[in-house]
């Protein structure tokens, strides 16, 4: 059995851990929840056995296999908002693992900054869902009842007329709890529709001071339109809408691509890797190269490949110190068990675009 | 053949070098300085005149006087309360957005007068090199962003120069100095200049100057010194004398003036005396301002101003993942970094003595030259990597700044970002682009709205707009968008970003074009009064002395013709000047004056 670690939150270690042993059910699998702290922040972690966690691959039965422990992530959540209060919790995607808890601390010191910054904006904030749906035949007879003309007019056109005005009836239905609802919101976040007869499904980040405003909104905007559709209110949850935080498993093909571009070996020192940039960019560079056209985007290239080395390079452990690594693997098992952060913000977000 | 010149156009001094004979020189000024300040006025009829001359009327023609213009270089009117506290003439907010410089009703945009300074440069390298000047490389702070470099490559067009590249001042300083260093250097460029600060981290190895950080603050320079010490000033004056004299412009001119000196005083000296007669004229009795200004007494007022280059210096280091230790070069660029007080912060910080072998005011000319000569295939030894000072990004939701590309990311770059429509049969895309390091977009610098037009209809997600965001090596940038789907290029517009538009700079061009013209005649009408005005005293004083020597006739038409010229010197008529002068001279050949000599001054350009 190979042990991970997964992780579900982050929180604000400031003002004390919350007690996790008041949460008896654990973890995935009913594994004890454990924090790793990093300076004021801390994540919040268990133990799984990566075997029994990685069935979940085949892309479409993910969703069905993993029913359980998505479940069981959802509710540590869940008593983890309630019990940060307003110190704020940060919830991390389903799914994040890493190999021990050393590379759980690495990954708090890498990704700090970022952290940080979420947790401060959510703080003392909430996710809250409305998702509504409307019963499309009360509209239609509510038109046909102000409009009786059209019941006898030509059927083609009578559908056409019916159905703008049905699309008509939604729009201010959608505009009015936008109006109503966003004003008392810090930030909303738009769901894909999951029924035909879902016609809006919007996560709000509201401050916990402004819940009961919210609920006067929701309330109110419920009523005026409650004869044609139906609330569904859903919270408030841990703001899983509003977090974005780019964090990256090793993209064997992108750094692999890189570094042949970079004309690098498999096995390469931080010096030969600096050199051979040095050396492709004196070679390219448009000002070396005024008549090439092409010399320009070349340069590009070769920056954007050192740039994706260098943070492959960078989130290997020992990197720059004294006594780590003196040569780096670009070999594909090294690559896909690294874990890069992309702390230079965008260099790797075209992933999956890499062929 | 024409020439290639560099010139650091700074925020009160300017400085042109060129590359010749394989080294860089500095290129003095019609007036001999090697450096020229950065001040344009204007005559009562509007005729610019750029340099120490315009330097020196500042304290008689306030209004008319445009100094520290940099600063307001591709801003925006919300953007530079601080900078129209600084300065005494006129500001107007253009309809963009952007400031305007106003003299006598007529408006005037900053890359206007910028191109005013750049053309005395330009006019006056020309007469010294003998040759066409046409090309440039212009030096900017590295903390300017892409709308500030747009409006300095401008200034350098409305001049009449094709702006081969921008290049950050640090960077060029450190080019400067890098030509003698060995390989596998790291250097540190601090840079205090009139308006600016900057700092920037550098490694050179292999021939190659890769800047690995740079860091700033856009608003810290000389002026912000010299208003400390006239704020300064001006309470102790209210204190003895129980007058506020900051409301009163030419009063606050000679303060300005009397604290600049004083502070440059101090960099020598421990004591200076700071002397303003006359500074108040209240109805009891005119005020005198007098006072022993000490070297400490400075370094307490600059104290919080030079604390606040810390900062920048801490972030570039860690930015450059390098420890102070590890910094193997200092270099001093500005003339703030004279001031003691800032060159022992400095060695605190680093530990290392800085390198002073180069005048600080001409170190980022002679790089500029210096990265003109690498342009122009004359220098092989060095390649400069630069980097954007500020990240670029996007407005995401919820006014989140979503970076594309990170703050000292090596330039060239690039950064292909994909989009797609959020609604059904969307025929619009819109994206704010923006510059800057806040985690939220409404703190940093728009650059204004790309709108992608025109979409082909399709279901929302459906469409895949691949939009490039690209730095080129002036750190100016760039937006292309294709579709991918049907490949086509996207129309891309920028919308309410600032800055000129095209035609607007050609006819500043034309302007331009129009003063040089004007000050051409107007210095040939100068020239043409000097020699009238200097031969009809010299004719008269000679006639006085030999008017019994020769025939009353002969006397009366001289006196006759010295009265003609000097009526016409009142006029404007260049010809009719030119008319009288000769005609005095041919009835003054009876006088015994050496003639020869004064044939030669009478000799003009009659064109």
């Amino acid at each position: 059995m190979q042990e991970k670690r997964f992780i579900y939150a982050t929180i604000d270690n400031r003002v004390g851990l919350p007690n996790l042993a008041a949460f008896q059910q654990g973890g995935i699998n009913n594994a004890p929840l454990e924090v790793v702290c990093y300076r004021d922040i801390a994540a919040v972690i268990s133990a799984i056995d990566i075997h029994l966690f990685a069935q979940a691959i085949p892309a479409d039965q993910a969703e069905e296999s993993q029913k359980e422990h998505l479940l069981r992530y959802q509710q540590v959540n869940a008593f983890l908002l309630e019990q940060t209060g307003r110190n704020g919790m940060l919830p991390l995607k389903f799914g994040f693992t890493a190999t021990d808890d050393a590379e759980v601390a690495r990954v708090l010191e890498q990704a700090y900054v970022q952290l940080r910054t979420y947790l401060e904006r959510l703080q003392g904030k909430m996710e809250l869902v409305i998702q509504v749906t409307w019963e499309l035949p009360k509209v239609l007879q509510a038109v046909l009842k102000e409009n009786p003309e059209l019941a006898s007019a030509d059927p083609v056109q009578a559908g056409r007329l019916l159905f703008e005005s049905a699309e008509n009836m939604k729009r201010k239905f959608v505009d009015g709890i936008h109006s109503k609802l966003t004003p008392v919101a810090s930030d909303y976040s738009d769901a894909p529709l999951k029924s035909e007869d879902m016609i809006f499904n919007r996560s709000f980040l509201v401050e916990k001071d402004k819940e009961a405003l919210f609920d006067d909104a929701v309330d109110e905007v419920a009523t005026e339109f409650e004869e044609f559709i139906t609330f569904k209110y859903i919270g408030p949850l841990p703001a899983y809408s509003f977090v974005n935080i780019e964090l990256n498993q090793g993209n064997f093909a992108m750094v692999d691509k890189s570094r042949k571009l970079l004309q690098l070996p498999e096995m390469a020192s931080w010096d030969a890797i600096k050199s051979a940039f040095r050396q492709l960019i004196l070679a390219h560079h448009p000002d070396r190269n005024p008549d090439d056209p092409l010399a320009g985007q070349r340069t590009k290239e070769v920056v954007e490949a050192f740039d994706i080395v260098r943070a492959y390079c960078q989130s290997l452990p020992g990197f720059g110190e004294p006594g780590g690594p003196t040569e780096f693997s670009f070999a594909k098992e090294s690559v896909e068990q690294a874990f890069i952060i992309d702390d230079k913000g965008a260099v790797l977000t075209r992933v999956n675009k890499a062929e | 053949m024409s020439k290639t010149i560099g010139i650091d156009l700074g925020t009160t001094n300017s400085c042109m070098a060129a590359f010749l004979c394989g080294g860089p020189i500095i290129i003095p000024n019609a007036e001999g300085g090697n450096t020229t300040p950065s001040v344009v006025a204007f005559t009562e009829d509007g005729q610019p005149f750029v340099g120490i001359s315009a330097k020196q009327q500042q304290l008689g023609n306030p209004q008319r006087t445009i100094s520290s213009i940099k600063r307001f270089m591709g801003r925006q009117w919300g953007e530079v309360n601080e900078e129209m506290a600084i300065v005494a003439y006129s500001l107007e907010k253009a309809e963009n957005g952007d400031v305007k410089v106003m003299v006598d009703g007529t408006q005037y945009a900053p890359q206007e007068i910028s191109a005013m300074i750049i053309q005395k440069l330009k006019s006056d390298a020309e007469q010294y090199l003998g040759e066409s000047v046409t090309n440039a490389v212009i030096t900017v702070p590295a903390y300017f962003n892409d709308a500030q470099r747009k409006a300095t490559k401008d200034a350098g067009r409305i001049a009449g120069l094709n702006v081969l590249r921008v290049i950050n001042e640090p960077t060029a300083a450190s080019l400067a100095y890098g030509l003698d260093m060995s390989d596998d250097q790291t250097i540190l460029v601090f840079d205090l200049g009139g308006g600016t600060f900057d700092v920037s981290i550098l490694g050179l190895g292999g021939g190659l100057f890769e800047v690995k950080s740079t860091n700033g603050d856009n608003h810290l320079g000389g002026d912000n010194f010299d208003k400390a010490i006239v704020d300064w000033l001006l309470a102790e004056f209210k204190r003895e004398q129980g007058l506020d004299l900051s409301a009163d412009p030419i009063a606050l001119l000679r303060l300005f003036d009397a604290a600049e000196h004083a502070k440059i005083n101090l960099s020598d000296c421990t004591t200076t005396q700071i002397n303003l007669p006359y500074i108040a004229t209240p109805p009891e009795g005119p005020k005198h301002f007098s006072l022993t200004f000490t070297r400490t007494q400075l370094d307490e007022l600059s104290a919080p101003l030079i604390e606040r280059t810390v900062g920048p210096i801490l972030q570039a280091l860690a930015d450059a993942d390098i420890k102070a230790h590890q910094i193997d070069h200092v270099v001093l660029v500005g003339g703030m970094t004279r001031m003691p007080a800032v060159q022992d912060r400095v060695k605190a910080l680093i530990g290392k003595d800085p390198h002073k072998d180069i005048n600080p005011d001409e170190v980022v000319a002679i790089g500029a030259a210096i990265q003109a000569g690498v342009l122009l295939g004359e220098v092989k030894e060095v390649l400069l990597l630069d980097v954007t000072s500020l990240s670029l990004g996007i407005e995401t939701k919820g006014g989140v700044f979503t970076r594309l590309i990170e703050r000292n990311t090596s330039i060239p770059a690039r950064k292909t970002q994909t989009f797609t429509t959020a609604e059904d049969n969307q025929p619009t895309v819109e994206i704010h682009i923006l510059q800057g390091e806040s985690e939220m977009a409404a703190f940093n610098k728009s650059l204004g709205t790309i709108l992608l037009v025109d979409l082909p209809p399709a279901r929302r997600g459906l469409l895949e707009i691949d939009v490039t965001f690209d730095i080129d090596a002036n750190g100016i940038i760039h937006v292309t968008a294709e579709d991918i789907v049907s490949g086509n290029e996207q129309q891309i517009r920028i919308e309410g970003g600032s800055g000129l538009k095209e035609d607007e700079i050609n006819q500043m061009v034309k302007r331009a074009d129009e003063f040089a013209d004007a000050a051409h005649r107007l210095r040939e009408l100068a020239d043409v009064r000097n020699h009238g005005e200097v031969l009809a005293s010299e004719i008269e004083l000679s006639l006085n002395e030999y008017s019994d020597q020769i025939e009353e006739s002969e006397a009366s038409l001289i006196a006759e013709r010295i009265a003609d010229l000097r009526l016409a010197i009142a006029g404007v008529d260049v010809g009719n000047m030119r008319k009288c002068i000769e005609s005095l001279i041919e009835s003054a050949q009876v006088l015994r004056f050496d003639e020869g000599e004064d044939e030669e001054d009478f000799v003009y350009d009659v064109d």
